[in-house]
């Protein structure tokens, strides 16, 4: 396969992202709403041409990046991913005077950024579209630049960042030093046959568990998220706890599974308490939150631990479970967390600071199938059957007692009771506590196409998983 | 057949959303209309079940999750039969009994009512434990909903304790569900699967048996509600409207007792009998703690709480001392809790409708203004406090009857218990009975029932008959899966 088949998809996220500046320095003011369909009609087509890459394999530019199931899968994240925050963002933009073409162009670099990230192969590769990825997501966390709290966010997110980036790019260099290599595969096979109690090893792992914990929200290196949460661009937010929390996932698989899946079985364990401390954390963390960014903030960050649980239950070579569980999981979870961030979007536009709890308290009676979808995605989030939460988290059960890890297990079982509580809580605002105010929220035919879509998938995958799971299985066959 | 019975509510929500809010009659009528059909199709499958026969019939079966080996799975025995038709008519009964009770939000207030009986019918249809799970869940949220919209003062804490409590409990059962799944492929090879017909019979080490039990016991007993794990009750029923009531107290505890017969006895034997003289314990301490607590209450509709905790006790025992005459004592138990406790709500909830008060203080000399209404309430009452000729005196003399060939200790208990039951519903009978009305400005809310009442109640007293005088009809059927169930739980 040539390189131009199998970075089909970059280029025309490349091409997009370029239009996007362009129309944007072009067009008059009052035509940049249709920025929107450009940007749309951008990813559907990335999103197709992806799609239609299923099953190939073939690998680029010496080895740098490669084409596989794999990265269909989470390509396929990131564009859905992207479709839906363009599909959320112009109501909220046009509200607050955002800019639109930055905005889009901004998006379509950091997706650009997230797709190399999963299509690398190389340690190099894998680094700069990381960094590609987080310096444009730095910039659409401060897009609001004349609202304090989105500089604030930026800043945090921009100084905690750079120097998680800066932890792992050292971190590589040891894994490079110890090997010699830069391809992921190379060093695989250099760890194969290497003394494994090397001491090199441990500090490269400990340096690249915690550069890839920043970026993915592992306790005890989240202390940014929720302040970047809160203050950036609802829309931007929403991108921001799924596309590159997603794409640091890939990079974390890339570098367990594909780089050192020979010595993986001897981190599971770190991995696995990693995982318990991170859900347990931010779950109680999350009980005593009155903002609901917040609130979503520390959410996203238990269900990093969740997710997590999928790489610690994986063993190379033996059992692929738990990476297909892992990949579910992200698949499923995109969908319910940006269709609840759609949800604050929403609620915002009509009043610009509703994210306290009690801007839902009767959400029913002023907007009843928002109060609706909302719950649809709080039960979800809960993992109710039958919704796709639960089938993504029965999917985890299921690879971590597959691994004999029925600890971490019980610990995903207690945490999803302890999380039902706050999710709960939300339902119960919006339906069970009276109201007398009656704002009006707006009406934009984008964001309920959005909520539309990502609510029908939280159905559809939860009552006939099959094919998304044979997509998530098929997928893992070959990174 | 049972994929209608079970989706035909969705047929109902189907109908309801695009009707207009306001049309309160219209959405009433076509609830009762679905939920009633459906009724008549499980009478229908009464007639139609073969009683001569353990095994499980209507089945129907297709592929689901197939790359998990999952199934969608339906079929029923006499167990599950019985629990059906009593959710089938339980569930109409709910919603007629809330006819003039519930005047906001209507529309909502019938989809969560269809969506329950959906969930309600799903568990006792599935032979998949997975299908199970899934449907054990669903009947949470609805009633959440119901509890936490439609409920009393202290809603919000009634309901969330509720789904905490039942939430915690279930996902422990998912992990054992996961392990058992794996230990199942691991001795018995092929294919890994969830179907609980092919999950008995495997002999689980001991081991192993005892957490899974355990778990089980995490999900079935918060359900029943078993003591210690009752005290989420009190409070939802205290809160639930009406019907919430009727539904919860009739229906939803059964779904504790149906799981320990139907999964934990025949999949996990060897706990079974392991904890046996644990859960007679348990169950012994229930029988007596719910019924003393009962003796002290001052709310009425807090009284028929404790008394479902004691009578609910009896099922527990009956289930766990592995003969005949208790298991099926414990299953009629069970339908005869349905009829006899969700009729016992409903005569609160007509009172409460009326006068606003459950104060048993508060009211006296109910016979005098409405006698139609204390003589079918006394029959209901009756059958509670366990009089021969009444269904609960069956249900309750089997359980006995078994338990002294087994624990003559706990056996004389709950006999003793027989005794406190008539003291507190005697009492609580004369009380708003008869003396005199205590509270004069009440006179006037106290008119007789009306059609519709005596509509929904009469079903149920003369199935309480019925099953008093000729439990025949229904030890019957529940024969063959009985001696069945009892097979599957001898320890090799």
């Amino acid at each position: 396969m040539s390189g131009a088949y199998v970075l089909m998809p970059e280029i025309v996220v490349t091409v997009l992202a370029m239009l996007m500046l362009l129309l944007d320095a072009v067009l008059k003011e009052h035509h940049k709403a249709s920025l929107t369909w450009v940007a749309l009609v951008g990813f559907a087509l990335a999103l197709t041409l992806n799609l239609y890459q299923w099953g190939d394999t073939g690998s680029a530019y010496a080895g740098m990046v490669g084409l596989s199931p794999f990265t269909v899968f989470f390509e396929t994240i990131f564009l859905i991913s992207a479709l839906l925050v363009v599909l959320m963002a112009p109501a909220y933009l046009r509200e607050r005077g955002l800019p639109f073409g930055e905005f889009y162009a901004l998006l379509a670099f950091a997706v650009l950024g997230m797709m190399f990230t999963a299509k690398s192969t190389d340690l190099i590769s894998l680094f700069v579209s990381i960094e590609l990825m987080v310096i444009t997501v730095y910039i659409l966390a401060g897009l609001a630049r004349r609202e304090r709290r989105s500089n604030e966010a930026s800043l945090k997110y921009f100084l905690l960042g750079a120097f998680a980036s800066s932890i792992l790019v050292y971190g590589m260099s040891w894994l490079y030093g110890l090997s010699g290599q830069t391809n992921l595969a190379k060093i695989a096979v250099f760890l194969r046959t290497a003394d494994l109690r090397s001491p090199i090893l441990l500090i490269a792992v400990g340096l690249l568990v915690v550069g890839l914990g920043f970026k993915v929200a592992l306790v005890p290196f989240h202390a940014w998220t929720p302040d970047a949460y809160e203050g950036a661009p609802t829309p931007a937010t929403a991108f921001m706890a799924v596309g590159p929390k997603a794409a640091a996932f890939a990079a974390l698989l890339r570098i367990f599974i594909s780089a050192m899946g020979p010595v993986q079985a001897d981190y599971t364990l770190l991995l696995g308490i990693l995982a318990a401390v991170t859900m347990t954390v931010a779950n109680l963390i999350a009980i005593q939150q009155t903002n609901i960014k917040r609130m979503l903030a520390y959410s996203s960050i238990a269900h990093s631990g969740y997710i997590l649980v999928g790489l610690a239950a994986a063993r190379p070579g033996n059992s692929t479970e738990g990476i297909a569980a892992l990949l579910f999981y992200l698949f499923v979870y995109s969908f319910m967390t940006l269709g609840a961030f759609a949800i604050v979007a929403y609620v915002q536009a009509g009043q610009k600071q509703a994210e306290s709890f009690d801007d839902y308290r009767g959400l029913w009676y002023r907007a009843p199938l928002t109060a609706l979808t909302m719950t649809v995605f709080m039960l979800s989030l809960t993992g109710v059957p039958p919704l796709a939460g639960f089938i993504g988290k029965i999917y985890l059960l299921y690879a971590a007692v597959h691994a004999n890890m029925v600890w971490l297990a019980i610990v995903i079982a207690v945490n999803s009771a302890i999380s039902a509580y706050y999710y709960l809580r939300v339902t119960v605002v919006m339906y069970m506590a009276d109201t007398h105010e009656r704002v009006p929220l707006y009406r934009s035919p984008f964001i309920h196409a959005m909520l539309g879509v990502a609510c029908l998938a939280t159905f559809v995958i939860g009552i006939f998983p099959d094919t998304f799971l044979r997509f998530a299985q098929a997928a893992i066959l070959s990174f | 057949m049972l994929s209608l019975v079970i989706f035909l509510p969705l047929i109902g929500v189907a109908l309801l959303l695009p009707m207009n809010p306001g049309a309160k009659k219209l959405l009433r009528l076509t609830t009762l209309a679905v939920m009633f059909v459906d009724w008549l199709i499980t009478v229908y499958l009464m007639f139609a079940f073969d009683r001569t026969t353990a095994n499980y019939q209507f089945v129907e079966r297709h592929a689901w999750i197939s790359s998990l080996g999952l199934e969608y799975h339906l079929g029923a025995d006499g167990l599950a039969l019985l629990m059906i038709f009593l959710t089938g008519l339980l569930s109409w009964i709910a919603v007629l009994s809330s006819w003039n009770a519930v005047q906001t939000r209507v529309k909502e207030y019938m989809i969560a009512f269809l969506l329950l009986e959906l969930g309600m019918l799903g568990v006792f249809c599935s032979l998949d434990m997975f299908q199970f799970y899934v449907f054990w869940e669903i009947v949470l949220v609805p009633m959440y909903i119901i509890i936490g919209v439609w409920g009393g003062p202290r809603k919000l804490y009634a309901t969330i304790k509720f789904f905490l409590f039942t939430f915690i409990g279930s996902l422990l059962m998912l992990v054992a569900i996961v392990a058992l799944y794996f230990e199942h492929q691991r001795l018995a090879g092929g294919a890994p699967t969830l179907d609980v017909t092919k999950l008995t019979g495997a002999n689980y080490p001991l081991a192993f048996q005892i957490p899974v039990f355990l778990a089980f016991f995490a999900a079935f007993a918060v359900k029943v509600p078993l003591w210690p794990l009752h005290t989420w009750l009190p409070d939802a029923h205290v809160e639930a409207p009406t019907a919430g009531s009727v539904i919860l107290a009739g229906v939803m505890l059964k779904l504790g007792g149906y799981g320990f017969l139907r999964f934990s006895l025949p999949i996990l034997p060897a706990a079974a009998h392991a904890l046996a003289p644990l859960m007679i314990a348990l169950a012994t301490i229930a029988i007596l703690y719910g019924a003393y607590v009962s003796l002290a209450q001052r709310d009425w509709k807090k009284l028929v709480a404790y008394s479902s905790v004691s009578h609910m006790g009896f099922v527990i025992l009956g289930v766990f001392i592995f003969n005949q005459q208790g298991m099926e004592g414990a299953i009629l138990e069970m339908f005869n809790h349905g009829l006899i406790t969700g009729g016992l709500f409903l005569c609160v909830g007509i009172i409460y409708e009326r006068v606003h008060d459950r104060e048993l203080a508060n009211l006296g000399g109910l016979a005098h203004y409405m006698p139609t209404y204390a003589a079918l309430f006394g029959i209901i009452m009756l059958g509670s406090v366990g009089l021969p000729g009444l269904a609960g005196f069956v249900g309750e003399f089997l359980v006995m009857l078994g338990t002294f060939s087994v624990s003559p200790v706990a056996g004389w208990l709950s006999v003793a218990v027989i005794i406190i039951a008539a003291c507190y519903l005697l009492w609580m009978f004369r009380r708003v009975m008869f003396v005199r009305l205590n509270t004069p400005r009440y006179e006037h809310e106290l008119i007789d029932l009306r059609p519709y009442e005596v509509l929904y109640l009469l079903p149920l007293v003369a199935l309480i008959i019925w099953v008093g005088i000729y439990p025949a009809t229904w030890l019957g059927m529940l024969d063959p899966t009985v001696t069945h169930i009892l097979a599957q739980t001898v320890v090799k």
